[in-house]
């Protein structure tokens, strides 16, 4: 037999807090020959060495700290308390979570834990840290975000993706589940200490295994899934990678853009760095949303010209509601973030429209029209202007057209 | 580790308090000396006497104050003193309560 054939991988049946499940499972495997090789438990996986079947003890000790490869002894058992239980006939073999693994071949062998009351003491620090870990994994993964996205949550869903949003949610959730079940078994391992003064070596592994199994690869599968989804979203976002040159745009956006403005003059495309792209996407709370980004110059028929530069963000949102809701992110956005100030109301024939305008004197309009939202930037380089009432009118009425 | 203050020692914990009173000592000289102390009736585990260092660290009963190649060396604190006196005063209380209540039971035979 080579070495690849004597090593065998298993998916492990129970979470690394269910104690006397794992030294349950790892015994019986050991009495059927396999063997737990040496640091052999990672990310849920156990590598095991065939053998021949033996009576086997395995202990899990809950580790008096916080253990990872960063943590002193890489994240090992102090050397003195790994020679202390080799003076007793047991040898350490993996860590898994929050516990080492210990293995003992002798069957008199004194027990790791002699003292319930003591053993319970660190089970309670390590249910202590998780709840430490779900605090913070709260706040990082949920609060922050929500902080950071300061409330724009809806127009966040449709520039990121709503299915890639709520998977993230739900696997944030399904964490949170699994953390708060651990804190409740490792209480009920402690209290089980205190009143019985014993933890059961022997107890069945199975009764669970198949669900968790299956629950730990779905999840796996999910989170893999999701993490190569934002790759992907922050190369498109970040990267502007599928923005498409103007030039080779066919259809004309559904609303008024540079050359609408000056209809009879002669339209000259300028290239200043990500200038003249336009980039859409789907989304089920948007199914239609475009980014265009132009700039150019027109000379128009009396030899002056008309230069600037014209971004709108636009959105076809699945209901009118829907519209809303993001008009007053949209409102709120630019007042927080880009610190534009006004934000009056204006006469117009569309249901909203909004004007900003920053300390660059950069004017900003926000228009809806049904289920359509629009935020338009223009700015003008050129002493030709044109008048802001007549360049919001055009916009106005290409979205209402 | 939490901080849940130890209101009653366990026999192991105190066993542990004796051992570091007669001086500095690592955790396998610790576990030597209850093993000798005791003749073997108190057998501490690896894993409970760790967990009982790092407790006691914790509360500053102990302190770690060497620590060579694998070995580090713990001594005990005013504090720890404290509680040992403390536990032994609270066993003398029961054992004297035990031996009043014994006397009156055979008095009663």
């Amino acid at each position: 037999m080579t070495d690849k054939t004597k090593r065998t991988l298993r998916l492990l049946p129970c979470p690394a807090y269910d104690v006397e499940g794992l030294e349950s499972y790892l015994a019986e495997q050991a009495q059927n020959g396999l063997h737990l090789c040496p640091d052999g438990i990672w990310a849920g996986f156990a590598l095991f060495s065939r053998g021949c079947p033996r009576r086997v003890s395995y202990r899990l000790e809950a580790a008096p700290k916080s253990i990872s490869l960063w943590t002193d002894n890489d994240g090992r058992p102090d050397d003195e308390a790994i020679a202390l239980a080799e003076k007793y006939g047991w040898s350490y073999v993996a860590k898994r979570s929050s516990f080492f693994v210990f293995r003992s071949d002798a069957a008199d062998a004194r027990e790791l834990n002699t003292d319930p009351a003591v053993q319970a003491i660190a089970l309670d620090a390590v249910r202590r840290r998780e709840r430490a870990a779900v605090v913070s994994s709260l706040f990082w993964a949920l609060v922050y975000p929500v902080i950071a996205m300061r409330g724009h949550v809806l127009l966040t869903m449709i520039q990121a993706g709503t299915i890639f949003i709520l998977l993230g949610l739900a696997l944030l959730l399904w964490q949170l589940v699994t953390s708060i079940a651990r804190a409740f078994h490792l209480g009920r391992l402690r209290r089980k200490l205190l009143e019985q003064g014993a933890l059961d070596h022997r107890r069945d592994w199975r009764r669970r295994a198949a669900r968790y199994r299956v629950s730990r690869v779905l999840r796996s599968a999910l989170a893999v899934v999701w993490a190569v989804w934002l790759l992907v979203t922050l190369n498109t976002q970040l990267l502007e990678a599928n923005a498409l040159p103007l030039t080779l745009v066919s259809e004309p956006p559904p609303f008024a853009t540079l050359a609408d403005f000056a209809p009879d003059g002669v339209y000259r495309a300028s290239d200043i760095g990500r200038s003249n792209t336009v980039r859409e996407w789907h989304d089920c709370l948007a199914p239609r949303s475009i980014r265009w980004q132009e700039a150019a110059s027109i000379r128009l028929p009396d030899s002056s010209t008309l230069a600037g530069g014209l971004y709108v963000d636009y959105h076809e949102t699945a209901s009118p509601w829907l519209a809303r809701a993001l008009m007053r992110e949209y409102r709120r956005q630019d007042r927080l973030w880009f610190a534009k100030i006004g934000g009056e109301q204006v006469m117009s024939a569309a249901d909203e429209v909004f004007f900003f305008q920053d300390e660059l004197e950069l004017p900003t309009i926000l228009v809806r029209y049904q289920n359509k939202v629009m935020r338009v930037l223009f700015f003008q380089t050129s002493d030709s202007s044109l008048p802001l009432e007549t360049w919001i009118a055009i916009m106005v009425d290409s979205l209402m057209s | 580790m939490p901080r849940q203050a130890l209101v009653v020692l366990t026999e192991s914990m105190f066993y542990v308090l004796m051992a570091l009173r007669q001086g500095p000592m690592c955790g396998i000289d610790v576990a030597d000396f209850i093993d000798r102390q005791t003749a073997g009736r108190v057998a501490v585990g690896p894993a409970t006497l760790y967990t009982i260092l790092g407790k006691f660290v914790q509360e500053k009963w102990i302190r770690e104050i060497e620590v060579d190649g694998r070995k580090r060396t713990y001594q005990i604190t005013d504090k720890g003193n404290m509680a040992y006196e403390q536990e032994i005063q609270r066993l003398r209380h029961m054992l004297a309560d035990a031996e009043r209540t014994r006397g009156g039971a055979d008095h009663d035979r």
